[in-house]
């Protein structure tokens, strides 16, 4: 056992190092994060559109579709913000202006879908399914825009020519370069009848990464990496959770919004909420439960003020306090129901979901929210509260004969100690 | 003293902020600054504060840290992970004095 920790720790640490300090895949992930901030407040008005309970629900009828307005305006242009905030992530780490870096993102990604026949922006095409065109063409503009200041292949003005006139001329030319590009593949499309360029994504890149995402396995590998990476100390949520797969499980997201708006069926269970609601009830490895345990049945002194000190973090999904106060990290006993807890709850809420007795998620709730309370908001079901319980006593079955062995260990460790100072103090008396 | 607290999004060093604020009463120690935020703010912080002390979870980012320290001639450290589970005030400020000091 300690020799494969160790050879993880060795072998498997600075990849993982290396991937979570990727210039591109940081400039997604903070891009795509950025978005979070409208899709809470887009999911403010959403449950006031469609509150969970009948009687508000008749008397908002009325207000439906001026308050989905709101959502239109922040779940529906996920895409076209995206486009902006990625390459301005990029842009900046290479200390490339990215003001203009982002507002050239934004125009090339509107050149790149096309209008609707009545020449007006397609709507459809700025939410989710624009995300990953957006992803691609935030990063493209920015590596044209750098390779050619590289070359030094920009407009330069003459000394004394303010520095913001400067740099404006300096993003002419990739500008001109990129739109013209993306204008002359648009034709090119057209001519062989290809479609578009969001509909090429859509296809080669888009629909089967999605269908991967949305599979159980998927999740399943996603959060055992998670917990993995916890078990060594690091932040596996930031890593996996937020910094690979938050692009796809915010595009779930932003699709079950959209559906709700629409009238239609929610059409994912995988989504940022299923992860955020029913998965990391206490924080990562579903640790309410365990926090819950060691406030009420262990022995050692040591574990109940751990106890005492991390059930209220616990309740808002904070866990640093059990995760390395226990400690979970490097722990080989704990470590077990760490990492089975999390994908007992991932299957149990994927069955519960996909045989229509809980709803699927559709509003978003920040990370923080409460357990039992956050079930019932992003779901607008009783039942979301209720798989919630029922994960978290799965989760405290998990822990228990653990923590149960851990307890032992530490209460044996402080009677020691006692002893040895008892001891000590008997020799200094004599 | 300024101290910056730096972890994933700056929730769980905000647990931390206020027990050593309470260890620095009781120390009397006057013109304590302690602030917690998520490391991808951190550039826009580590002017303001003397030291930086960076949770253990994300020390997967150290060579980004230890770059952005340096250029700004800021003392940094890791806190330990036993210190930062049991949300240790006392041991923690006296990790962020010792920094102070070299």
């Amino acid at each position: 056992m300690e020799r494969v920790i160790q050879f993880l720790e060795r072998h498997l640490l600075p990849v993982v190092g290396v991937i979570a300090q990727q210039r591109h895949l940081q400039a997604l992930r903070d891009g795509v994060v950025s978005t979070v901030p409208l899709l809470l407040i887009g999911s403010f008005f959403l449950i006031c559109a469609f509150p969970p309970i009948a009687y508000l629900a008749m008397l908002v009828d009325p207000y439906v579709s001026a308050l989905l307005t709101v959502v239109n305006a922040t779940f529906g242009i996920m895409g076209l913000v995206a486009s902006f905030s990625i390459a301005y992530a990029l842009a900046a780490s290479y200390a490339i202006d990215s003001l203009s870096s982002g507002l050239l993102s934004v125009s090339s990604f509107i050149l790149a879908s096309p209008f609707t026949k009545e020449g007006y922006i397609d709507s459809g095409l700025m939410g989710s399914k624009g995300l990953f065109v957006a992803m691609i063409i935030g990063l493209l503009v920015v590596e044209v825009q750098r390779f050619m200041i590289k070359k030094d292949i920009i407009i330069k003005m003459p000394e004394g020519v303010p520095l913001s006139v400067g740099r404006s001329f300096a993003v002419l030319l990739p500008g001109v370069v990129i739109l013209v590009s993306i204008f002359i593949i648009n034709v090119m499309l057209a001519r062989i009848g290809g479609g578009s360029i969001p509909e090429v994504i859509n296809r080669v890149v888009t629909a089967p990464l999605l269908h991967l995402g949305s599979t159980l396995p998927a999740v399943l590998i996603a959060v055992f990496a998670i917990q993995l990476l916890w078990f060594f100390g690091i932040h596996g949520q930031a890593l996996v959770g937020t910094g690979v797969m938050a692009p796809i499980w915010l595009a779930f997201t932003q699709q079950n919004a959209v559906a709700k708006i629409a009238g239609e069926a929610v059409p994912n269970i995988i989504c940022q909420q299923f992860i955020d609601a029913f998965i990391l009830i206490g924080g990562s490895g579903t640790t309410l439960a365990l926090a819950v345990l060691l406030f009420t049945t262990v022995k050692s002194n040591q574990l109940k003020a751990l106890g005492k000190m991390s059930i209220l973090p616990g309740f808002f999904n904070i866990n640093e306090p059990i995760t390395f106060g226990m400690p979970i990290v490097m722990n080989p006993i704990m470590m077990i129901p760490f990492i089975m807890a999390p994908l007992l709850c991932v299957i149990t809420t994927f069955v519960f979901m996909a045989s229509g007795i809980v709803d699927k998620p559709y509003v978003l709730a920040p990370w923080t929210t409460p357990a039992f309370v956050s079930g019932f908001l992003v779901t607008g079901d009783w039942k979301g509260a209720a798989l919630q319980v029922l994960n978290f006593f799965i989760a405290g079955i998990i822990y228990y004969p653990f923590l149960k062995i851990w307890d032992e260990n530490k209460v044996k460790e402080e009677q020691e100690q006692m002893n040895a100072q008892l001891s000590q103090g008997n020799k200094t008396t004599f | 003293m300024k101290i910056l607290l730096v972890c994933a999004s700056g929730m769980s060093t905000g647990l931390l902020v206020n027990k050593m604020r309470k260890e620095g009463e009781k120390r009397n120690i006057l013109n304590l600054n302690i602030f917690a935020c998520s490391v991808d703010e951190i550039e826009k912080y580590i002017s303001h504060y003397d030291v930086v002390l960076v949770a253990p979870q994300i020390r997967y980012k150290e060579k980004y840290i230890y770059a952005l320290a340096s250029s700004k001639d800021k003392g940094y450290a890791f806190i330990d992970g036993v210190h930062y589970g049991r949300v240790d005030g006392n041991k923690i400020l006296d990790q962020a004095f010792g920094l102070m000091r070299t």
